[in-house]
């Protein structure tokens, strides 16, 4: 993919973001000026660099879009929902396209009917009556296909002065059959007819619906001629057309004569400069328009090499808004087009001095995810030279090598750890990526619900591990939509309670020692704890008993016990019931943990503690049945050898006393009901060894019974993915130093 | 006759007037499988191209009118 390709998809990808935030603020409040103009520079900015790649459809779509925005800053019209929804979705097309464009390097060939379908939802069905009586719709040149227009501006050259391309839009009377009219005979008669669309005035009907005496069309054309020759074709039905002139430009700045890059991007310059001298932009809103404006300049010059004259540009911006005075961008945009004329003084523009340089580095995230996995296989040799030292100290007469080996593995040791310190650090980004996903997410799904819902979002600034952060999304939505279909009451029950009808979600995120702990609150109804309760007891996750000893707190965890839901009904929202158990496995595997707190009427909040970083995990290695797997030391509260007469059966099942209580005993073996191995150490007659599980989350202690253990290691851990990712037992594998791989088991989903 | 129906084939010969569009639908509607010829058609009114364009039925030859064959043709065989 070529550089600047890439460059334009990163920074679209960031303005949608911004442009979808900005939208849902707007919804929200709707008088705020500085929001429209912010989330109008988005689309003025994503409108120019789109022009710069010539993806026409794209480009068509946001200028309508963006005309939208303009009519709203300028009070033309309201701001509704409705139109906010479409500006969302040009933005999901946009997005759309965007990701068309990386794969394939092109778009899909519906996107010239997607384009067009969001413009005509745009303009919307009363766009004609809030336009003036005899306003022109050609800033809608994008209902003409490419070759249609450049042959309309072809077509011009050539002609006598005095003569112009006009946009027509005939909507014929219903009933002009009876009247004797013959709407394409007119057009057919219309001098210089260049373009011809005939659209349904709504949609076309079923033949079988046809009524073949009323007519349901509109026509747009385009005509080259003299405007009076031109209304003079329609005198008769000049109460139905809409007839007016064209300016070339607006036909589409792409398409000036000889569609060379160098015209396009000549053409986004000149646009820019004529956005720059646009008198009408509200004061307040100047700055904004002179940042889009030179981002869209810049973008262009960077596409065709013009570095220099960029660079240029973005200083000149810097000046502007200093001095308040557009000058200086005016001159570097001059600069700019007359150095595009001559090389010569481009090349002189080229050794300006640039602004300085030293912002962050956009990287692919595929360069830092190598060298994430680079780094882990320098741990696994340097855990190998760890095991030669070993060897070496073992072997006789080597006493003057083995110290020199060990003080080189423990200079290797430290090395590996500060770069892998260093390159997970690269690898933190900012919650925010996640959270940004949610305001869109909250709001439709509030409109679904009728259930009004305000989004506070907190602490979106604070960072962990990027494979953490992508793995908090799946959960947190499953959260939120709890929380929005569950957890909040109906309008009407909640004024009955004397709450704000609106109620609140927040989605909050902090660093807690080295920890990140995201959370989800709502205020809503709050969790049925005795329904739960009696739920996880009918569905026999525990016995009657058993429920009566636990407190408040610990029932309430019941909800991430696999299999139970507190609804009686599911619906399509959040689905049946598995839901929390996932959360809190999807939780576990990346080494989190999940907690909640929940007070009856005043809502829940459901608690992520997460690791920060996929920092080095520290590993025994066991044995059983012949197989090594990898037990995190951080649950393992000891490692004991057993007699066989300290084993005692209760209920049929092996458990004994640990440090005054009694303990379950799992064989690793038989849990993962590995075959049996003739392993002549195995049952050999001696003490057990067990290692003693903390089973976390209140599941108390349990004793798991091994062959043999082995080394200690830190390992860089990776995550199981696709198919294996579902199995709980394990948190992932890692490389040995041999070269094999060994899992990792994740021994609190171990019991059965 | 302008509009008629030929060996399961709906013919429009020379001038289509508007009266020809209900003639029209009425024979699609019948013959839900019948191709439309055109070949020998000089001119339709709006009615009739409204009909063929709602009909999206395959359409046979060209017809020898320049306007239809310039900017109808794409209407009828792109519905």
């Amino acid at each position: 993919m070529n550089a600047l390709l890439e460059q334009f998809l990163l920074e679209s990808r960031d303005l949608i973001a911004e442009g979808t935030r900005g939208l849902i603020a707007l919804e929200r409040s709707p008088e705020d000026g500085e929001l429209v103009v912010g989330v109008f520079r988005v689309f003025h900015t994503l409108k120019g660099s789109s022009g710069v790649f010539g993806i026409q459809p794209m480009t068509r779509m946001l200028h309508a879009a963006e005309d939208m925005l303009a009519a709203i800053r300028d009070g033309r019209t309201p701001i509704d929902p409705a139109l906010i929804d479409t500006l969302l979705e040009c933005l999901d097309q946009t997005a759309r396209w965007l990701d068309e464009l990386e794969v394939r390097d092109g778009l899909s060939d519906d996107a010239d009917g997607m384009a067009a379908g969001l413009i005509r939802r745009l303009r919307g069905d009363d766009a004609a009556a809030t336009a003036p009586p005899d306003a022109p719709e050609f800033d809608d040149p994008g209902i003409f296909s490419e070759a249609e227009r450049s042959a309309a501006i072809e077509a011009l050259r050539g002609q006598a002065e005095g003569t112009s391309i006009f946009r027509v839009v005939y909507q014929p009377d219903p009933r002009c059959f009876f009247n004797g009219d013959d709407p394409l005979k007119l057009i057919a008669g219309l001098p210089g007819l260049a373009a011809l669309r005939i659209s349904p005035q709504g949609d076309w009907p079923a033949l079988e619906t046809l009524d073949p005496f009323r007519c349901d069309m509109r026509i747009d054309a385009l005509a080259i001629g003299e405007e009076a020759a031109i209304r003079h074709a329609f005198r008769l039905v000049a109460d139905q057309v809409r007839i007016a002139e064209v300016p070339l430009r607006a036909l589409s700045p792409q398409l000036s004569p000889g569609p060379k890059s160098d015209d396009i991007v000549g053409a986004v310059l000149a646009e820019q400069r004529l956005l720059l001298a646009s008198t009408d932009t509200p004061p307040g809103e100047v700055a904004g328009r002179w940042g889009s404006a030179a981002a869209a300049a810049a973008n262009a010059l960077r596409y065709e090499g013009g570095n220099g004259h960029a660079a240029a540009v973005a200083a000149a911006l810097a000046e502007a808004v200093e001095r308040h005075d557009p000058s200086p961008l005016f001159r570097a945009l001059d600069q700019a087009v007359q150095g595009r004329q001559s090389p010569g003084t481009a090349a002189a523009s080229q050794s300006a001095p640039s602004p300085p340089a030293s912002r962050s580095l956009r990287v692919e995230e595929q360069r830092v995810d190598r060298l994430f996995a680079l780094v882990g296989e320098m741990i696994v040799a340097k855990n190998t030279l760890g095991w030669l030292a070993g060897r070496t100290a073992e072997a006789a007469g080597a006493g003057d090598i083995v110290r020199p080996l060990r003080d080189l593995h423990a200079l290797v040791e430290r090395l590996t750890r500060d770069m892998h310190d260093a390159v997970v650090r690269i690898r933190m980004v900012p919650v925010g990526q996640v959270f940004d996903r949610f305001p869109r997410l909250v709001r439709d799904l509030s409109l679904r619900l009728g259930k009004p819902v305000d989004l506070l979002v907190e602490g979106e600034g604070t960072s962990a591990d990027k494979t953490v952060v992508e793995a908090l999304f799946e959960p947190l939505l499953h959260l939120v939509r709890n929380s929005l279909d569950h957890g909040i009451e109906p309008p009407e029950m909640r004024r009955g309670a004397g709450k704000p009808e609106r109620a609140t979600v927040t989605l909050r995120a902090f660093h807690a020692g080295d920890r990140v702990v995201v959370e989800v609150s709502d205020d809503g109804g709050g969790i049925d704890i005795a329904a739960v309760g009696r739920k996880a007891v009918d569905s026999r996750v525990l016995g009657e008993d058993e429920l009566g000893a636990l407190s408040e707190a610990e029932a309430a965890r019941l909800i991430f016990a696999p299999g139970l839901s507190t609804m009686d009904e599911t619906s399509d929202l959040s689905g049946r019931g598995v839901g929390m158990a996932a959360v809190r496995m999807a939780i576990e595997r990346i080494g989190g943990a999940v907690g909640v707190e929940t007070v009856r009427h005043r809502g829940t909040t459901i608690r992520l503690e997460l690791p920060l970083t996929l920092a080095l995990l520290r590993i025994v290695t066991v044995s059983a049945r012949g197989r090594r797997f990898g037990v995190p030391l951080d649950v393992v509260a000891e490692t004991i050898r057993l007699s066989d007469d300290r084993i005692r059966r209760i209920r049929g099942r092996a458990a004994f006393t640990w440090r005054e209580q009694v303990v379950p005993l799992h064989p690793l073996g038989r849990i993962l009901e590995l075959p049996e191995a003739r392993d002549p150490l195995s049952g050999s007659g001696g003490d057990r060894l067990v290692l003693v599980v903390d089973a976390g989350g209140g599941g108390g202690f349990f004793g798991l019974e091994v062959d043999g253990i082995g080394d200690r290691l830190e390992v860089a851990l990776r995550p199981m993915d696709g198919l294996l990712g579902n199995i709980p037992a394990y948190l992932g594998t890692t490389l040995q130093g041999d070269g094999q791989v060994l899992l990792i088991l994740n021994p609190k989903e171990l019991p059965p | 006759m302008t509009v008629r129906l030929a060996d399961g084939v709906i013919v429009l010969e020379g001038d289509c007037p508007v009266d020809e569009a209900e003639a029209l639908l009425d024979l699609l509607l019948a013959n839900p499988n019948a191709p439309v010829d055109w070949t020998a058609c000089d001119q339709l009114h709006t009615s009739v191209v409204q009909v063929l364009i709602v009909a999206r039925r395959s359409i046979r030859g060209e017809p020898g009118d320049a306007f239809l064959r310039r900017w109808i043709v794409p209407h009828i065989h792109l519905p």
